[in-house]
């Protein structure tokens, strides 16, 4: 055995789209970290289709990269299309989603990952968590060598047992031709951690030239380029030409995957036929799902397309999304077909939808099973509640997606780096974040299929904006040290910018009526305000636009919430004895004592325990007065985060 | 509030009556009841070594002495009211033998509950949900038949019932905004602006429909507060005691012999009134007739409904004309009393004066268009006293008794989280009207969902979400 004579600060098991952002986010901090990864070249891989955003996870997005993750920046620089969704309706819903070049996006992360200073990144496959005393203090590789570290990230996504179907044929593997990762499933069952088994899918990819597109719908991207990141300076790398240096036709930014395609690159929307039912029909006693083969639990907003027939007969024909995977492939994504049908009838069944008569598949489609830890388990945050110092995130909680799996990186690492400077963890509150809604939501009520991010899960909706999420969230950004000074300056400026012209509008008359009264009545937008400020740049003259007419909503939406969560902050000890509760029922009294909510208002959200177990433990806390000294001295966490909200108002 | 210690109460309503049943509850009932029994027989026993749901016989005993013959039921939590340790300990009746007994556990560890405490404990102990411990407090408080048939319909559930059809209605709504919002890129087609707006207009109508049992659930809770006014020496008391079916105002031919206000509930007509008996409203000739004439002024604050009496015998006064313009803009009935004497009433004067509608002028229905309604009455025969009900009746209680209305009868808790759904539902097409963005509709649209939810204690987000899955094939 060997062990590594350097001694981490962070360790991250895993290079997925968790691991980067939590091995960037310690070092960026200023900790020595590690990244563990069973293939450098599958850093930030996209295993399934190479898009990122959408509704609600553009907006998870766009807060990863005011906090100063690097998710945003990397899909600016590697997108091959961009679109801003729902712009037909408010925008609070409105989401930036690109379509990216698989290869750009994964080797950029991984370059970015290289450059970044204290950061380490090792070939090796992690399979046990070297452990003293309840607190995890290194791991130790495939081949016996170990790494000690203060603090271990584990971000391991589908690879945990990760079980590959296509038809009968299984496969042990993460993702299609990669090793699974067996040890580590038994050593997270030893410390203590219960384990779940979920199952995701993917669809085919088809070889472009064997489709025929003039028979689908084409969709081309947006113009100008809804980008992701707040901080598009930085993209066309300003800071070196110096602004008057921008040439005219540097249209894309430099180095970008725009920039070498000239331009963006569509989309097309296709149809299946009743063929393809008929198929899925006589054949649905060989799709593992139906057959019985795959125990896990799969997502019913991302069904298999066996599952969508049988669910929903009556639907004649079912949408399927032709999406390129990069500039310089000719795969072709068939976005809406992922199955786990046997080969033979995937082939089959590929050349029944409308354009795809004579496509060739060159990866089949399949379905994977993978262990992954019920998220109950963990603090808000995201710290394991049985081992100290082991934080956990991405879709080893349960979660799907890249965007969510990135958004929980970005915390573990910021708050494995906070414990090893001795500060309190970072949580975001419901009303600040989608990633607050997404952490309290997997901490809290746990889940039952893999999880995915939606805007109705967010009872703050409208304040929880894309354009926002700089106002929302740089202040903290910066306090946590990750940040940068300059950016930081460009949100003060901006964020007193649309002070001073919110007051100015408040204050101004014009005829009878101050400008936000004008600009409140719907047929009036800023640019046809009089008496404007034509200086303003158009993404603060935007926001003041929504801020005025969203004004009212917003209002009575805050105002909903707060009768509802009088006792949101009331904080319940983190020793309290539920046993020592006599009329809680059952179920309720056994699910507070798993979950162990650090507030009443976190146990009003779990599932099982109803509001009137809650009035139960509001009376039993009332008569313990001794118990609320106990609470106070707990309350650091809510304190810091309390702290950080009064230095940005 | 304690949960743990040992409660007892006198379970039957104080007065005469054949036994009485004092209630023990807490997880020390069975060692409070074997200190204050003695099993009396070959089969008795200590409560505590009796199985649960038997009934023993024997003695309560205080230091030694025999308080009173019983019969003790011991029954064991947790399938009891209030899923603790019950005893019930039934008694001769009277109020000085249930006292006894009472004082009987009191001395020997119980605590007296406070009103209403059984039933909160078994709300506590997640025996009955917040409807049902509601609709316990109605039954228990129930003054007539009616109101006892809508608070057992609640009991068993039948509100719950409908408030649960109309939350999967506006959930059914919201799933299909929420998936317009959330998934633009699907092949789905929810249902459009003009579906949503009739599906939400219904859900208005079922809303207005639960919303107007609401007054008739105050009225049969908690009764009809009805004062008796008039000038002194009008009959007031006399009027009170015929309605009540039996003396229980002093009455004398003395102006001023009521010092004070009494409440007594009738039964009329199937609903509970309660009538208060003010002392006559005129210069007070003394300190105490003083007091009893500001606590009139008090309770006639509160009245919802004015029984304002007249004597038929004696001209209009400048009195009576005051109180007919103060009390003009209350629900009220004009009872003309002595009609047996010489009638010296001018009805011209009084219909100039208050608009009458007279009962006796063979007017069957009293159609309020016609103005206030009148009545004349013999308080010493009795004589008008039943058309007096009708004319009662007629006026709380806007038409017919309808026996689905009693299942569904909400209470002020129900009526007002009703009204703020039905505010929200109203703001939700107001929004749809106005073409508003589907993000701004749902905020009203959760706010009414949220409102209902209230009513059974049910929350919003996973059952959105089990809406949406179910009825849209989602999934790129």
């Amino acid at each position: 055995m060997y062990i590594y004579p350097k001694v981490y600060d962070v360790i991250v098991v895993g290079g997925g789209h968790a691991g980067v952002e939590a091995a960037l986010a310690a070092s960026r901090i200023g900790c020595e970290v590690l990244l563990l990864t069973t293939n450098a070249d599958t850093i930030a891989q996209m295993s399934c289709n190479p898009a990122i955003g959408g509704l609600a996870k553009g907006h998870i997005v766009r807060e990863i990269d005011a906090l100063g993750g690097e998710m945003g920046k990397t899909t600016d620089m590697s997108g091959l299309q961009f679109r801003m969704l729902n712009t037909k309706k408010g925008p609070a819903v409105w989401s930036p989603r690109a379509q990216c070049d698989k290869k750009d996006y994964q080797y950029r992360m991984k370059w970015i990952c290289e450059r970044q200073p204290n950061l380490d990144i090792k070939q090796a496959q992690c399979h046990k968590l070297l452990h003293r005393r309840g607190t995890v203090c290194g791991v130790e590789t495939a081949m016996g060598v170990q790494f000690h570290g203060e603090t271990v990230v584990i971000t391991t996504g589908t690879f945990l047992r990760g079980l590959m179907h296509i038809g009968s044929e299984t496969q042990s593997g993460g993702r299609a031709g990669e090793a699974a990762a067996s040890g580590l499933s038994a050593s997270l069952m030893e410390i203590g951690l219960e384990l779940a088994r979920f199952k995701t899918g993917t669809p085919p990819r088809l070889l472009r030239r064997t489709i025929d597109f003039a028979k689908t719908d084409e969709q081309p991207g947006d113009e100008p380029i809804p980008y992701f990141t707040f901080w598009k300076d930085q993209l066309f790398h300003v800071e070196q030409d110096s602004a008057q240096h921008v040439r005219a036709n540097h249209a894309y930014p430099h180095g970008s995957t725009l920039e070498r395609n000239g331009g963006q690159m569509p989309c097309f929307i296709t149809y299946t036929t009743d063929r393809t039912a008929k198929i899925i029909k006589e054949n649905l006693h060989l799709s593992p799902l139906y057959a019985g083969i795959i125990e896990g639990i799969g997502p019913r907003y991302c069904p298999s397309i066996e599952d969508k027939i049988v669910r929903f007969p009556a639907k004649e024909r079912h949408q399927i999304f032709l999406e390129p995977e990069g500039i310089a492939t000719d795969e072709i994504y068939a976005n809406g077909f992922s199955t786990s049908l046997p080969f033979q009838i995937q082939v089959e069944l590929v050349r029944t939808i409308v354009g795809c008569e004579k496509a060739e598949i060159i990866r089949p489609a399949y379905a994977v099973e993978y262990d992954c830890v019920f998220p109950t388990q963990l603090k808000p945050s995201l710290e394991t509640k049985v081992c100290e110092n082991l934080f956990l995130a991405g879709q080893i909680n349960g979660t799907s997606g890249y965007e969510e799996a990135a958004a929980q990186g970005l915390i573990a690492g910021i708050n494995a780096a906070n414990r090893v400077m001795h500060k309190p963890p970072l949580v975001l509150k419901r009303s600040e974040a989608y990633i607050g809604v997404l952490i309290d939501d997997l901490v809290t009520k746990g889940t039952v299929e893999p999880y995915r991010m939606f805007t109705s899960r967010a009872e703050y909706r409208l304040s929880l904006r894309q354009d926002n999420a700089d106002q929302r969230l740089c202040e903290i950004g910066f306090q946590i040290g990750l940040l940068p000074i300059r950016q930081y300056n460009q949100f003060l400026a901006k964020r007193d910018r649309l002070a001073a012209e919110l007051s100015r509008l408040r204050r101004v008359k014009y005829g009878s009526e101050t400008l936000d009264q004008l600009l409140r009545r719907p047929e009036v937008t800023y640019t046809k305000l009089p008496l404007r400020d034509e200086s303003l740049p158009s993404d603060v003259a935007q926001q003041v636009e929504i801020e005025i007419k969203y004004g009212g909503y917003i209002e009575r939406q805050q105002s909903e919430i707060a009768k509802f969560k009088s006792f949101e902050h009331k904080q319940i000890p983190i020793s309290f004895d539920y046993g020592s509760v006599p009329s809680l029922r059952l179920e309720a009294r056994q699910k507070l004592s798993q979950i162990r909510p650090l507030t009443v208002g976190q146990a009003s959200r779990i599932s099982g325990v109803s509001p009137a177990d809650i009035s139960i433990l509001m009376v039993w806390l009332k008569r313990h007065p001794s118990l609320q000294t106990v609470a106070e001295s707990s309350q650091s966490a809510t304190e810091y985060v309390c702290h950080q909200e009064e230095t940005a108002n | 509030m304690m949960l743990d210690d040992t409660i007892a109460a006198i379970a039957t309503p104080i007065g005469e009556g054949g036994l009485a049943v004092i209630r023990l509850s807490g997880s020390q009932a069975l060692a409070v009841a074997d200190r204050s029994f003695l099993p009396v027989g070959r089969h008795s026993r200590k409560p505590s070594e009796a199985s649960t749901h038997t009934i023993l016989y024997g003695k309560v005993v205080r230091d030694g002495k025999q308080v009173d013959e019983v019969l003790v039921a011991v029954m064991r939590a947790p399938r009891t009211y209030t899923r603790e340790d019950v005893v019930e300990i039934t008694c001769h009746g009277g109020l000085l033998a249930a006292k006894a007994v009472l004082d009987a556990v009191l001395a020997n560890g119980a605590r007296l509950a406070l009103p209403g405490e059984f039933t909160r404990r078994a709300f506590l102990n997640g025996r009955l949900d917040l409807a049902q411990a509601e609709a316990v407090a109605d039954l228990i408080h129930s003054r007539t038949e009616l109101a006892l048939r809508a608070a057992n319909e609640q009991l068993a559930g039948k509100l719950s019932q409908r408030i649960n059809q109309l939350r999967d209605d506006l959930m059914n709504v919201l799933a299909h905004v929420e998936a317009h919002i959330d998934f633009p890129d699907e092949d789905i087609a929810p249902d459009t602006r003009e579906q949503l707006f009739s599906r939400l207009e219904q859900a208005l109508v079922f809303m207005d429909e639960l919303l107007r049992t609401a007054n008739e659930g105050q009225i049969l809770r908690r009764g009809i507060r009805t004062a008796i006014i008039g000038r002194p020496n009008a009959g007031k008391s006399s009027l009170l005691n015929q309605l009540l079916g039996r003396d229980r105002a002093i009455v004398s031919p003395i102006p001023g012999t009521t010092r004070d206000t009494i409440e007594e509930t009738a039964n009329v007509r199937g609903l509970p009134v309660v009538f208060i008996d003010t002392a006559g409203l005129r210069e007070a000739q003394d300190e105490i007739e003083s007091e009893g004439v500001r606590r009139s002024h008090q309770s006639l604050g509160t009245a919802e409904f004015i029984l304002h009496v007249l004597d038929a015998s004696e001209p209009l006064n400048s009195e009576d004309e005051k109180h007919l313009a103060q009390f003009a803009g209350k629900k009220r009935i004009l009872v003309r009393n002595k009609i047996d004497l010489p009638e010296q009433l001018d009805l011209a004067a009084l219909e100039r004066c208050a608009g009458v509608c007279s009962v006796e002028r063979g007017k069957s229905g009293l159609e309020p268009a016609c103005g206030v309604p009148m009545v004349g009455v013999c308080c010493l025969t009795g004589k008008g006293i039943e058309q007096l009900k009708d004319a009662i009746k007629e006026l709380v209680w806007s038409g017919e008794i309808k026996s689905e209305m009693l299942e569904v009868m909400i209470n002020s808790r129900h009526q007002d989280a009703l009204n703020r759904a039905r505010m929200a539902t109203a703001q939700t097409l107001d929004a749809l009207r106005a073409d508003a963005h589907l993000d701004l509709v749902a905020v009203d649209l959760r706010i009414a969902v949220n409102a209902v939810g209230e009513v059974v204690g049910r929350t919003t987000t996973e059952d959105l979400l089990d809406s949406i899955f179910s009825q849209f094939c989602i999934g790129k």
